[in-house]
């Protein structure tokens, strides 16, 4: 099953170009964000599938958008994963503990990356 | 502390004061009350001694009178003369002194042959005949025979004592010649004696009988005589007197008033009596009772002076004591600038020449009163005070340096303080600051990483078109390079971290033959590549570890991918556990080029690698480093026994139960 929209958000202009291509070469409809802002708009109003965000952003963080984003109640319940450069011991306890559904540590194993996403859309259980 | 206000009468001055008045009191009245006694002996003594003498002359000439009349009487003889002529020969003596009453001469059988006298008078008062019993008679006739007194009243019933002195007729006829007399003819002669201011003489026959009387005594009657004689019979020296066999004694004794009296007594030889001189002691010891008296004023005040001399001693040696104790006091609370002065007595000057027209003006112009300030006393306690004074400065000034040095430690300590404070403040800001250059560091360079190594997998997993074998080859390269910057990055952060004391142990129990195991599955692949045989050997007794098992993963797998790394190729490694007294042991023993000695302990810090020949062997550097200082976290300690070319055993050790 293909077409599931997903949200990206990204700062880093060449990181948010590489998960773009792998989504699209995989089938999927990433919508880019670089801000919490334009990530917490984007996700009401195109209701994704899924979430990737970026926690270190400019304006408010990753952690902040994902506040806003479960605080509206108009947008229905979507898993967010946080796709980040903080991977330092602990870091991964505290996003999942902040309300993220998943942890994706920059950098990435495309493989790894493409089957977290693909299980993610797919409703699977855990991460 | 609370200053005692006892006056200058303090307990030290009061002993200070009974002392002197005992010193100087004691001796003068003992030697006054001896003075006085010995001055009272001699003086009674030589009272005695006259009384005595006296007593000795008076009882001379009473004797005297006695051999005077026995004498006359013994010239006379009558038995051979007629009545006429005996008449003639005795008359006279009625005219002799002491004048007889009676004389008379009795024959051998007691008859009265003449008797001329008061009893043959004409003239109506006539007195009794004058008679000798026979005893008296018998006695006379032999010797001599002096009669008691006996009362002989006249015929007007007036009483006067009498006795009557006989001796033998001197041509042997044992006739007697006697003669009566008036006691009375003594009276002049002892009653008459006046001794001192009241002395006086009195006289007693063998029997006691008053010969004369007591001055002072009245006898004025019969019935007064009686009373008399019976009461100078009953004075208590008198009886003493007649019962001596002595010539002569002395005694205290009672007039017939009562009063002790001095009495001194001698015998009248020839008649047995005792004449008596006789004066009141307090007449006698008058003159020494004004002495006493004198002597007590003297001594008394002699001793009020003592007292106050000593009061005045006793303040002048005291009240600097007690000031310097009140200072001392003082100062122990804290008056430190307390000090005493003793002033000198004041004294008086004599100064210039008199000037003025009075004789007051002149002396007052040249006497001053020297100021007393001025002058300090000289004496050993103005020597104590100066010493007090000293003392008192000294410590005055210590405690001020004290007090300042107190003061500036105080302030140098709080400045220390205060500096600690800056920097304890400064290291948590630093801290902190590193933590965050940390964080960022880890972040910004996984950033960049993520685009290295995602474009890369993209284009080696073939996504956009294949690549040929060079491409793959340079893939592979770019992929490799970058896991090793990564696992620097990793590593880096790590060994950051610890450095900064931010790693925390997560401490939990855990099986170390799995951690092991997994491990050595880690490394296997590339042993196998190399050829190299690689053996785990985990002692049975090893089990569950309380300890953080992702670090001691992270040492296991350093040591082991160190081990891979420089073990040539048909090399051997041995991974070997081994339990004991509560520690756990790992080694990893290779048969690799083995490290010289100097490079054994360099190995494990940053950085750091034996000296290699070329090519030398990818690795961070940071293995060992961190390997050590999670070890030591863990309360254990890693080391290496290697020789070159003998390969090398990299060991650790740690607690079975970590904190």
């Amino acid at each position: 099953m293909a077409a599931e929209r997903i949200l990206v958000v990204e700062d880093n202009e060449k990181n948010m170009k590489l998960f773009r291509d792998v989504l699209e070469a995989k089938g999927y409809t990433p919508v880019e964000a670089t801000t919490g802002e334009e990530a917490v708009a984007l996700a009401a109003k195109h209701a994704p599938d899924l979430i990737l965000m970026d926690v270190q952003l400019p304006g408010i963080d990753g952690v902040e958008a994902l506040n806003r984003i479960r605080a509206d109640d108009r947008n229905p319940r979507v898993s967010v994963l946080a796709l980040t450069a903080q991977a330092m011991r602990g870091d991964r306890e505290r996003f999942l503990e902040a309300g993220f559904d998943g942890y994706i540590s920059k950098p990435v194993d495309v493989l790894e990356f493409v089957e977290t996403v693909r299980r993610h859309c797919e409703g699977e259980a855990g991460e | 502390m609370k200053e005692r206000t006892a006056g200058w009468l303090t307990s030290l001055s009061a002993k200070y004061i009974v002392l002197f008045v005992l010193l100087v009191g004691v001796p003068v009245v003992a030697t006054s009350v001896y003075l006085l006694y010995s001055s009272y002996q001699d003086n009674k003594r030589a009272l005695i001694g006259l009384q005595e003498a006296k007593a000795r002359a008076l009882a001379e000439q009473v004797g005297q009178s006695l051999t005077d009349v026995v004498n006359r009487l013994e010239a006379i003889h009558a038995s051979d003369l007629s009545a006429a002529e005996r008449e003639l020969v005795l008359r006279p003596l009625l005219l002799t002194e002491p004048e007889p009453t009676d004389v008379f001469y009795l024959d051998a059988h007691n008859r009265h042959v003449t008797t001329l006298g008061a009893s043959q008078s004409d003239g109506g008062t006539r007195l009794t005949l004058p008679t000798l019993s026979e005893k008296a008679f018998e006695e006379a006739s032999s010797y001599l025979y002096i009669s008691p007194l006996f009362q002989l009243h006249d015929p007007e019933g007036f009483a006067a004592s009498a006795l009557i002195v006989a001796v033998p007729e001197n041509m042997g006829s044992g006739g007697v010649i006697g003669e009566r007399l008036y006691a009375q003819i003594f009276e002049e002669l002892i009653g008459g004696t006046h001794f001192g201011k009241s002395g006086y003489a009195y006289a007693v026959d063998s029997n006691g009988r008053a010969i004369t009387y007591p001055r002072g005594i009245p006898i004025r009657s019969k019935g007064e005589a009686q009373v008399a004689a019976a009461a100078v019979k009953r004075l208590p020296q008198v009886a003493d007197a007649l019962r001596s066999a002595a010539d002569n004694g002395s005694a205290t004794g009672r007039s017939f008033r009562k009063q002790d009296v001095l009495t001194a007594w001698a015998m009248v030889k020839p008649a047995g009596w005792r004449v008596f001189v006789e004066q009141p002691e307090s007449a006698a010891f008058a003159p020494l009772k004004g002495k006493i008296w004198r002597t007590a004023l003297l001594l008394a005040a002699f001793i009020v002076g003592a007292v106050v001399m000593s009061i005045l001693l006793a303040r002048r040696l005291v009240d600097p004591i007690r000031r310097m104790r009140l200072a001392a006091a003082r100062i122990g609370a804290g008056a430190y600038d307390e000090r005493i002065e003793l002033e000198r007595p004041r004294t008086v000057a004599i100064r210039g020449r008199p000037t003025g027209h009075t004789h007051q003006e002149r002396v007052r112009s040249i006497v001053a009163i020297e100021p007393v300030r001025d002058h300090h006393r000289q004496d050993d306690l103005g020597a104590l005070a100066d010493d007090f004074n000293r003392m008192a400065a000294s410590l005055q000034e210590s405690h001020a340096k004290l007090e300042q040095k107190v003061e500036e430690r105080t302030l140098e300590l709080q400045a220390a303080l205060e500096q600690l404070a800056e920097k304890t403040r400064e290291l948590e800001i630093a801290s902190k600051h590193k933590s965050e250059f940390l964080a960022n560091m880890s972040h910004e360079l996984r950033t960049p990483l993520n685009a290295i190594i995602g474009f890369s997998q993209v284009l080696k997993q073939d996504l956009f078109g294949p690549v040929n074998a060079k491409q793959e080859e340079y893939l592979d390269d770019i992929l490799s390079s970058a896991d090793h910057l990564l696992s620097l990055i990793n590593d880096i952060l790590d060994l950051s971290k610890v450095e900064a004391g931010q790693v925390e142990l997560e401490v939990a129990p855990f099986s170390l033959r799995e951690a092991l195991e997994r491990g050595v599955v880690m490394v296997r692949e590339r042993a196998i590549k190399n050829g190299i045989d690689l053996d785990l050997d985990v002692d049975p007794g090893v089990g569950v570890v309380e300890a953080d098992e992702r670090r001691i993963r992270q040492v296991v797998f350093n040591l082991l991918s160190n081990a891979v790394k420089f073990t040539p190729t048909g090399g051997r490694i041995d991974v070997s556990v081994a339990q004991q007294n509560g520690y756990v042991t790992v080694a990893v023993t290779d048969d690799g080029p083995g490290i010289a000695p100097e490079d054994q302990e360099r190995i494990f810090e940053e950085f750091q690698q034996a000296e290699h020949e070329a090519p030398r062997p990818e690795g961070t550097g940071l293995g060992l480093a961190l390997s050590r200082r999670l070890v030591e976290l863990h309360g254990g300690h890693i080391w290496v026994e290697s020789q070159p070319g003998a390969g090398s055993t990299f060991a650790f050790t740690i607690p079975l139960k970590s904190r």
